[in-house]
């Protein structure tokens, strides 16, 4: 009969909420830059060059063929070792990222190849009727995209947004395998700690929960709020 | 559970860059050095009663605790004696280790209670490995893992007595 001690929880209460504000953090820089790097992966995806397309989809295929945890060794282990053997040390130690930091990168790389292609969607679901009235009005090039594909393609892809900020918030889990004190750090720490499996993972599995169902809401009453029909 | 006879004593020790500046645990004690070990319930103190002041990184392998110190992350690796001789044996040009170690701690099987003659029989092959005629076996393998050649044991009065 196991027998259920809450008590470890809540006396570890600061350090799981503490946790969980980290790897919100991490969510959100992951994908405010993954954001910029699928932006910028999707219209070089589209792109009628193929020296724009070739390298954006050999991101794409390689990012998305390869586990986020390797990412993560590659930033935080791989990175130092072929900085310090390549460069001069000042140089190195200014490449050289923290483990938050290596965690974001890592993170923004990797939701950047799946924006991409969710933002590519939402580039060609973008009717040709608008872009030839945005070039009636003198617009081209970057014009064209900035004050026609991307507002249009935005309020497709919110949707699609949610999901990945959601999904992207439950993979910051991984960085406690480079000691990041993010939730489950906190909850792997007092389960060696305490022996107190279940309470450690309930709690950290109630706060995920209710966190990803909270930004689900909240990124739901924003796609209210712009909603718009074409 | 019962216990035989030790077999081995343990200890913590750290492991270095082999061009690293540090020699002991004393170097980095209140240095603010950073320090990688496997998770483990006492990990902080187990760090901090060795080098006290260290800041802990823990990881959930031993091998990516090593890794820690091999992309420069720390400044050392508090690890098992055995697994840093291990380490240093393998790759001297690549570690060294602290020329101390603390938490000194005995090694021994465990086996099911109240089964006195199997337990006799434990400790009495054990004892041969580590003084007696099977000690040639054990040497080897101790020089083979942890590149240190055991002294044999004397004949005459008994070893344990000593």
């Amino acid at each position: 009969m196991y027998d259920f001690e809450w008590g470890v929880v809540f006396r570890q209460s600061d350090q799981f909420l503490r946790g969980l504000w980290l790897a919100l953090q991490l969510a959100f820089f992951g994908l405010a830059i993954g954001s910029a790097i699928g932006l910028l992966t999707a219209f070089a995806r589209t792109s009628a060059r193929w020296y724009l397309r070739a390298p954006a989809t050999a991101y794409v295929e390689f990012i998305r063929g390869v586990p986020l945890l390797l990412l993560i060794f590659i930033f935080y282990f791989g990175l130092p070792i072929f900085a310090y053997n390549t460069f001069r040390p000042q140089i190195a130690d200014f490449l050289v990222l923290d483990g938050e930091a290596s965690a974001i990168i890592a993170l923004s790389i990797y939701a950047g190849a799946y924006l991409a292609e969710i933002f590519r969607a939402g580039i060609l679901s973008v009717s040709g009727r608008y872009l030839d009235a945005g070039r009636s009005l003198g617009l081209s090039g970057f014009g064209l995209a900035r004050y026609v594909t991307l507002p249009i393609m935005f309020r497709g892809v919110l949707p699609s947004l949610s999901n990945t900020f959601i999904s992207l918030f439950k993979d910051t889990s991984l960085a406690f395998a480079i000691s990041v004190p993010e939730l489950t750090f906190v909850a792997r720490k007092l389960n060696t700690d305490t022996f107190r499996t279940i309470e450690a993972w309930t709690a950290a599995g109630a706060l995920y929960l209710v966190t990803s169902y909270g930004l689900a809401l909240a990124m739901r009453a924003v796609e209210r709020r712009i909603r718009w029909t074409v | 559970m019962e216990f035989t006879i030790p077999y081995y004593r343990e200890a913590v020790t750290l492991l270095f860059k082999a061009d690293s500046p540090y020699t002991t645990t004393a170097d980095l004690a209140d240095a603010g050095a950073k320090v990688a070990i496997l998770e483990n319930p006492t990990a902080e103190s187990m760090v901090h009663n060795g080098v006290p002041g260290a800041e802990v990184l823990t990881f959930d392998s031993v091998a990516n605790s090593v890794l820690a110190l091999d992309s420069g992350r720390v400044d050392a690796t508090a690890i098992d004696l055995s697994t840093a001789q291990y380490n240093v044996k393998l790759a001297p040009d690549k570690y060294k280790m602290a020329t101390d170690s603390w938490q000194p701690q005995t090694y021994a099987f465990a086996v099911a209670p109240g089964d006195q003659r199997w337990l006799n029989w434990v400790n009495t092959a054990l004892h041969e490995y580590l003084v007696g005629l099977d000690f040639a076996y054990y040497q080897a393998a101790y020089l083979t893992h942890f590149g240190v050649e055991l002294p044999p044991p004397a004949a005459g009065f008994p070893v344990e007595y000593k």
